[in-house]
């Protein structure tokens, strides 16, 4: 009879531990996916300012798009805080599933997991730079772009914040895998799997929203855009991290497509977003005549990725049905890194080139004769800086992509 | 070893991110210091038939300080002579100033003027030139700071610090996959 209680306690605290347990993963699941919410509705306030700024000008802070951005920061923020506290008091309790190997320690007083703290980290960066970011407008005028100080604090907080959201759903995917369950897959990926990789689309269209007005480089009379770096850069690494991550060939490809909803419903919602403010409150364009529309370019943006997504999956591909591993050496991603690099540079100014002036990536000024030296050497540091930008971003998705398949924090 | 680890490490990692701290902030300031000795900004452009470069002393500009800037033809035998336009941008809300440019009397034939704007916010600094081909104009867009502003390198400092703390984060995420690695393993 004792042995027969003592056995049915026993079942009782397992269940209990497996319920816990389980409670745990609900929590962190539905962190994760208000998060994601947050992240795309955040990012369309980013694009939608952008335009905003174009268009009508930075009439106050709070504008339609700057509540927007700010409810998603802030919103990412609490979440974040909010994990990060019941954990650690979960820890300091010993609930099942919130253990050493689920969370890291922070000040050796916090406990929670990697991807959380990271994005409350990058949210408090953001929630930092925007006061300083209005001040920096205040003493400089509306027309800052993107490449102020402040400004470039806050979407180093976002990409921060991004890459917390990565390692969110990436951990939770490999907890999941190591549970030994078995698992529903859709195109071979589990729920969470598919939620990092369209954060990682995240990643790339909220690099594509400030990527255009990075500064141009001059040598001289020749003015070199610079926008290719962060292009090319993000899109290696999204495109090796995720292959890395999943396990699976096409995830690159899945990537691209996900930017391209992306950057459609961007163009869709944007002009009509801004016009209908504008009516409502019945503001005037900077520009008399000058109205948002659809813009094809920037909404078919993502094609100018398209190739190198496919030699990316292409590769993951052949060596698989070659019983090889997705575990390249370094040298061995970096010259993928250097193979997907030449189509984006080559297609992303064709691409753009009736959406801005500052498409094309060399732009000699105007009305000056520019030696054959000159463009020649501009030509070859250029490409070579381009071809560096993509091997370090395949190597950091590399590096970024195995964290991410096996980390369980 | 575990002395190693826990003391003399975070002590040497503390030692390397003050050098980074202090060697970022040298680069920075070294820079400010050097533009205030030549010119801050020099753009090179075609005033209608005239290749010159333009030298900005300052950049940003602030209010009501005067904006002193050269104009140097790549051709030096051009005689020139002509005026600064500084058009109010988008936003701000000023009238157009005019300013002389006045030969220095040098063999390149250097022109030079100021110009003063008494509002912060996006400008047009016109450069109109009369010479033997005719005249010509090429424009520069400034931004005016406000006086008292926090200056540009601090600025940047302090929106760029994060950035060390990504590259150390990185590192340490080298470190820890390479830790996942060996334990799959």
């Amino acid at each position: 009879m004792a042995q027969s209680q003592a056995h049915g306690s026993a079942a009782l605290g397992e269940k209990t531990q497996a319920w816990l347990a389980s409670g745990e993963r609900r929590l962190r699941h539905i962190s994760s996916w208000l998060m994601l919410f947050f992240l795309l509705q955040g990012e369309l306030g980013a694009v939608w300012d952008r335009e905003w700024h174009a268009y009508v000008g930075r009439d106050q802070f709070w504008t339609p798009p700057h509540t927007l951005i700010y409810t998603c920061v802030a919103g990412v923020g609490l979440l974040a805080l909010a994990l990060v506290l019941t954990d650690t008091i979960r820890y300091r309790r010993q609930t099942a599933g919130v253990n050493d190997a689920s969370t890291i320690s922070i000040f050796g007083i916090f406990h929670a997991p990697l991807g959380f703290t990271v994005t409350g980290f990058g949210a408090l960066l953001a929630l930092v730079a925007a006061p300083l970011d209005n001040y920096w407008h205040e003493l400089y005028g509306i027309d800052i772009a993107l490449w102020a100080p402040f400004h470039m604090m806050g979407v180093t907080g976002g990409m921060i914040g991004i890459l917390g959201m990565v390692y969110v759903f990436a951990s939770e995917a490999a907890i999941e895998r190591s549970s030994g369950r078995p698992l529903r897959r859709f195109l071979g990926l589990t729920a969470l799997e598919f939620g990092a990789v369209l954060v990682l689309a995240s990643m790339l269209d909220f690099t594509l929203t400030g990527f255009l007005q990075f500064p141009l480089v001059s040598v001289g009379p020749m003015h070199i855009s610079t926008y290719p770096l962060p292009l090319i850069a993000g899109a290696t690494l999204c495109f090796v991290g995720g292959i890395r991550l999943t396990r699976r060939p096409g995830v690159a490809t899945l990537i691209t497509i996900f930017l391209l909803a992306h950057t459609l419903i961007v163009e869709f919602f944007i002009p009509w977003a801004i016009n209908t403010a504008v009516a409502q409150q019945g503001l005037d364009y900077r520009i008399p005549g000058h109205v948002p529309s659809f813009s094809p370019s920037y909404a078919f943006l993502p094609l100018a990725l398209l190739i190198s997504s496919l030699v990316v999956d292409g590769v993951a591909y052949w060596r698989l049905r070659r019983g090889g591993s997705l575990d390249m050496s370094t040298w061995q991603v970096g010259l993928l890194g250097l193979i997907v690099t030449p189509p984006i540079f080559l297609l992303a100014p064709y691409v753009l080139q009736a959406y801005s002036p500052f498409a094309p990536i060399f732009l000699p000024e105007p009305g000056i004769a520019i030696t054959p030296a000159l463009s020649v050497t501009t030509y070859i540091l250029s490409v070579i800086v381009m071809l560096l930008m993509g091997a370090g971003g395949a190597i950091l998705g590399a590096e970024f992509g195995d964290i991410w398949r096996w980390s369980r924090r | 070893m575990k002395l190693y680890k826990e003391v003399f490490m975070p002590r040497i990692l503390s030692a390397i991110y003050l050098l980074i701290a202090l060697l970022t902030l040298f680069a920075l300031t070294s820079g400010h210091a050097q533009a205030s000795g030549g010119p801050a900004r020099t753009v090179t452009m075609a005033a209608g038939p005239y290749i010159v470069d333009i030298n900005l002393y300052q950049d940003p500009p602030y209010t009501d300080q005067p904006l002193q800037l050269t104009v140097v033809p790549h051709d030096s035998s051009l005689q020139l002579s002509g005026q600064i336009i500084a058009q109010p941008g988008l936003g701000t809300d000023a009238v157009p100033l005019h300013a002389k440019l006045t030969a220095i009397g040098d063999k390149t034939g250097t022109l030079r003027g100021s110009v003063s704007m008494p509002v912060h916010g996006a400008w047009q600094i016109v450069i109109q030139l009369d010479g033997p081909r005719g005249a010509g104009s090429a424009t520069v867009p400034v931004v005016v700071g406000a006086p008292g502003a926090m200056p540009e390198w601090l600025a940047w400092l302090i929106g760029s610090s994060p950035l060390l703390f990504i590259a150390v984060w990185i590192w340490q995420q080298h470190r820890y996959r390479r830790a996942l690695l060996a334990n799959k393993q």
